[in-house]
């Protein structure tokens, strides 16, 4: 235990500072500001005196101090610098006598008394009157001295000096009006445009256009007849939701339910672009938003109601920042997803639990969320407009009014509809969201299955075709993600094969043509060497008959051995129904599938196989692993978020890295072995199924692009819609495969081998 | 004490310096702008502008008093005598004080051509038509010379004459300065020039022109 004692001993004690009501003498005054007042005068003084001895060489010195101090301003200096030296003075005696210090005290403290008797506004409107008076005198000092008279006389003729002096003030506030003008002009017309107005029956999109969004459309619709009928909501002692958000992916129809809004509602529907509040200069994008919102108020008030639409909203930018009122770490799909999942991980934990997670959440997320930030006060001005309706108007309202002692009026009612779209939400600043600016917020995914076949139905019906209904739903299925831009798209590719093969009726085989032109682009059209053709075949149809026979949620769309870029051929799945979560089995599943390529390869070629496999396998080795790690789907029960698995250095990107500490050890064993138990399997599955694989590759080789369905097709010996797989149920053909196989691989082994011919399909 | 000894101290210094500026016993008179410069007695007072100007735009014909009150610059009359009128300060009859005029005026064209000459004939006739003057006519030249004022070509002269048996004295500094014209005399009874001998020599030796610089 130390000696404080003996610490502190040789230092001053350190004690309170005395408060000034237990002073008995006033608190002496630091040198330089007992005479920095003095000093001033003094120095003013001597000023007086040095110019009157430069303005007459005659006088001495003597003679100039005296004819200063004679004259008015030098005797009011001298005034001053006497009233200082007696409050100096005052001081200093208050500094050193306690008596003489507790007698001022006294008497300043009843003359506070006196002034306490007075309200603070009697007080300040006495100090107002005070000021300008001596303001008013000083004026007509100055001027006096330009016009030599004396203050009083400039006063009493203050009135007539005015007039005379009008046509210079004219031409002052002439100029300055001109200076200004020309800011004003400049800013006015760069505060133009980017805001479109459009009025009932401009629009011809209605909401029967919109379709696959139905749960969203009934509620934006609900919105609409709000707006049309506030008593409806109003007389309930509610108030007209005031801002929608529409969110979601790209094309899936928040712009046409934007544009369905403008033509099913009688009022004013005004669309601002998503570059209006991108400005060259500060300051722009604030006038914009203040002359957008006195265009809507106007537009509210004369057609008893407006819509507004910002299509991009996230062109808005934020100011950065995560203050939001929504819980930390969620992120937008969980918080304002129509359909909350209810299990998302954070369900069952503490507040502090889940800032913990959310704190790692966005090590992952980094700076990807995209969108501006808004450092010029545009988006400030718009949180202001927005929660600002409310407040009295106008110059004559709030000035004019007051002036004359009347009360502002309140505004009427502005019935303003926000829309917003946005497929960045993550953008928006948090501000914007909350209830009050932004009451509801929707969003607007991907078309549901009867939409899309809807969706299907009607761009069809644009056009001639020949599907059936079958084939529509058919079409609706293997297109999960389709929306009803990338369907129109879709359709309109479909027609131009047709006409480009000289008909004039769409057909199904177009249309999946066209859908596959667009999900997997145009191929290289570079053709394979016969063997390697035969190799990437049969890795793809390994892919493709352990894809169709293990996986039980999805279906082929598509497969291929055409080349795109890098990728020499792929099949392509497609999930039966919008899923939420994986199982585990189904994990198992995808990575049987990634690894029958190499399982395939090493089976038929006598256990080689290719470079190709590697993106295969780095697949599957994600999957385990980020199974392992993160969803406790290994041996042990440890599961990690993202952020800790890619921090490990295991998973950079996604992509498994053969480096760090942890593949070394006891996950990467685990890893290791799960691979291989995987691997066993999909070489269980392709040897049940080898008839199958030599078909498929076949049939790869002969039309090396063929649909879901010809896949199933093939392996099942049955017809499909475009390759007839029958043939390959026939001995004939399975021993002819086989025998081909067998060349292909003896082929493969030696110098210049060539394969034999594709065998071909019977007449 | 020894703050409080040192504050004492300085309102002492202060009150000295205040103290210490005596009243002078004479004003100084001039216009830095004109960049004329004299000293009289501060008990002595001058003649309203004002009225000066009024008086002085009706002399002679009214062309030439306008005309002169069209170059002048600057003007000045002082007398020991508060109540002294403009009528007595230039009239004709002998002044029983003194009278000092001081001004400031442009060069008359006849002037300017003059200057080119000699300075005597060209400034001699500035206060009273002394070239003029011939014997009988009662205007006495007691002196009439060219000087050098402040670096400045002048001429000095000293005149009389008789009025009602009282003989009047003018003292005359006509300085030619860069197109302007330095005039000062002082005029008085003879009396009174002796009376005031000291006061008009003094005046008279104080006279400075410091014509300001041209910016």
């Amino acid at each position: 235990m130390p000696n404080t004692s003996a610490l502190t001993d040789g230092l001053a004690e350190v004690g309170s500072r005395i408060r000034d009501e237990d002073r008995t003498t006033r608190k002496p005054l630091a040198p330089f500001d007992r005479l920095k007042l003095m000093l001033l005068w003094v120095g003013l003084w001597a000023m007086q005196i040095w110019a009157s001895l430069v303005d007459n060489p005659l006088q001495t010195l003597n003679d100039a101090a005296y004819y200063v101090t004679a004259s008015g301003s030098g005797r009011f200096l001298v005034f001053l610098i006497l009233i200082e030296a007696v409050r100096q003075f005052h001081f200093v005696l208050s500094e050193w006598n306690a008596k003489y210090y507790a007698l001022g005290q006294g008497f300043f403290k009843k003359n506070e008394g006196f002034t306490a008797r007075f309200s603070p506004w009697t007080r300040f409107r006495v100090a107002r009157v005070f000021k300008w008076v001596v303001g008013v005198y000083a004026v007509a000092a100055v001027v006096g001295s330009f016009v030599n008279m004396d203050p009083f006389e400039t006063i009493i003729r203050g009135p007539q000096l005015a007039i005379q002096a009008l046509p210079y003030a004219l031409q002052i506030v002439f100029y300055m009006f001109m200076a200004i003008i020309q800011f004003v002009a400049i800013f006015y017309f760069l505060s133009r445009g980017g805001i479109e107005v459009y009025m009932p029956d401009d629009v011809k999109t209605r909401f029967s256009d919109v379709w696959g969004q139905d749960a969203v459309l009934e509620r934006v619709k609900e919105n609409i007849l709000f707006l049309e009928n506030p008593d409806a909501i109003e007389s309930r002692g509610g108030h007209v939701p005031g801002g929608i958000l529409l969110w979601g992916p790209p094309g899936t129809g928040k712009t046409l339910m934007a544009e369905a809004v403008a033509g099913e509602t009688g009022r004013p529907y005004v669309f601002v672009d998503p570059g209006a509040f991108v400005n060259m200069f500060f300051g722009i994008g604030v006038l914009k938003v203040k002359g957008l919102f006195r265009k809507l108020r106007k537009l509210s008030l004369r057609y008893g109601g407006v819509i507004v639409f910002f299509d991009e909203a996230d062109t808005l930018g934020s100011r950065g920042g995560q203050v939001s009122q929504a819980r930390p770490g969620m992120n937008f799909s969980e918080q304002y997803s129509l359909s909350s999942h209810s299990c998302n991980g954070r369900s069952y934990a503490s507040e502090m639990g889940n800032a913990i997670l959310a704190d790692e959440d966005r090590k992952v997320v980094m700076g990807g969320m995209g969108g501006g930030r808004s450092f010029d006060g545009t988006l400030q001005a718009l949180l202001t407009e927005l929660s600002g309706l409310k407040k009295p108007r106008g110059f004559i309202n709030r000035v004019i009014r007051r002036t004359l002692g009347m009360r502002p009026k309140q505004p009427p009612k502005y019935r303003i509809l926000v829309m917003m779209a946005t497929n960045m939400p993550d953008s928006l600043d948090p501000a914007l969201l909350r209830p009050g600016r932004i009451d509801r917020i929707y969003r607007v995914g991907y078309p549901s299955k009867e939409g899309r076949i809807e969706t299907y139905r009607n761009y069809l019906n644009k056009v001639t075709h020949n599907l059936t209904d079958e084939q529509i739903e058919s079409l609706a299925t293997i297109s999960p993600y389709a929306t009803g831009a990338t369907i129109k798209d879709t359709v309109n590719e479909a027609l131009v094969i047709a006409i480009r093969e000289g008909r004039e009726t769409v057909a199904y085989a177009d249309v999946i043509k066209a859908k596959s032109l667009k999900q997997h682009g145009l191929p290289d059209g570079g053709a394979y060497v016969d063997r390697e053709r035969h190799s990437v075949a049969l890795h793809e149809a390994c892919h493709a008959v352990t894809m169709y026979r293990l996986q039980h949620n999805s279906v082929i769309d598509v497969a291929t051995i055409e080349r795109r870029g890098d990728v020499g051929g792929f099949v392509s799945p497609i999930p039966l129904e919008d899923r939420f979560v994986q199982w585990k089995s189904e994990v198992d599943t995808d990575v049987v599938t990634f690894i029958a390529s190499l399982a395939g390869e090493q089976l038929f070629y006598d256990g080689d196989h290719t470079q190709g496999v590697g993106g295969d396998m780095a697949a599957a080795t994600s999957l385990v692993t980020r199974g392992m790690l993160s969803h406790a789907m290994g041996p042990t029960l440890r599961a990690f978020n993202a952020s800790t698995v890619a921090n490990s250095g295991l998973l950079i990107g996604g992509m498994p890295l053969v480096q760090g500490l942890s593949m070394e050890g006891e996950i990467a064993e685990a890893i290791e072995e799960r691979l291989q138990e995987l691997y066993q399997r999909a070489v269980t599955v392709l040897k049940k199924n080898r008839a199958a694989v030599l078909a498929v590759t076949h049939a790869l080789e002969t039309h090396r692009t063929i649909s879901g369905e010809d896949v199933a097709a093939v392996i099942e010996g049955r017809p499909g819609p475009l390759v007839d797989g029958s043939i390959y149920a026939t001995k004939e053909m399975k021993k002819a495969l086989e025998d081909y196989h067998t060349a292909a691989v003896a082929a493969h082994k030696v110098r210049d081998g060539r394969p034999p011919a594709l065998p071909e399909l019977p007449a | 004490m020894p703050k409080f000894s040192r504050f004492v101290a300085a309102i002492a210094a202060l009150a000295l310096l205040l103290t210490g500026c005596a009243v002078p016993t004479e004003q100084h008179v001039g216009d830095s702008k004109a960049g004329l410069f004299f000293n009289l007695p501060r008990e002595w007072s001058s003649i309203d502008a004002a009225l000066l100007t009024k008086a002085q735009s009706s002399w002679g014909s009214s062309d030439s008093g306008q005309a002169y009150l069209d170059a002048l610059k600057w003007q000045k009359v002082y007398s020991p005598d508060a109540e002294l009128t403009v009528e007595a300060a230039f009239g004709n009859s002998v002044t029983d004080v003194p009278v000092v005029y001081a001004a400031v005026r442009s060069l008359y064209d006849v002037e300017s051509q003059n200057i080119a000459g000699d300075v005597l004939t060209a400034l001699q006739d500035v206060v009273l038509p002394v070239s003029l003057a011939a014997d009988g006519d009662g205007l006495e030249i007691i002196s009439n010379q060219t000087y050098i004022q402040d670096g400045h070509q002048g001429v000095r002269q000293q005149l009389a004459w008789t009025v009602g048996g009282k003989r009047q004295l003018v003292d005359t500094r006509i300085v030619l300065g860069s197109n302007v014209v330095f005039i000062f005399w002082i005029r008085c009874g003879a009396d009174a020039r002796t009376d005031f001998e000291t006061t008009i020599e003094r005046a008279l030796d104080s006279l400075t022109v410091k014509e300001p610089s041209v910016a």
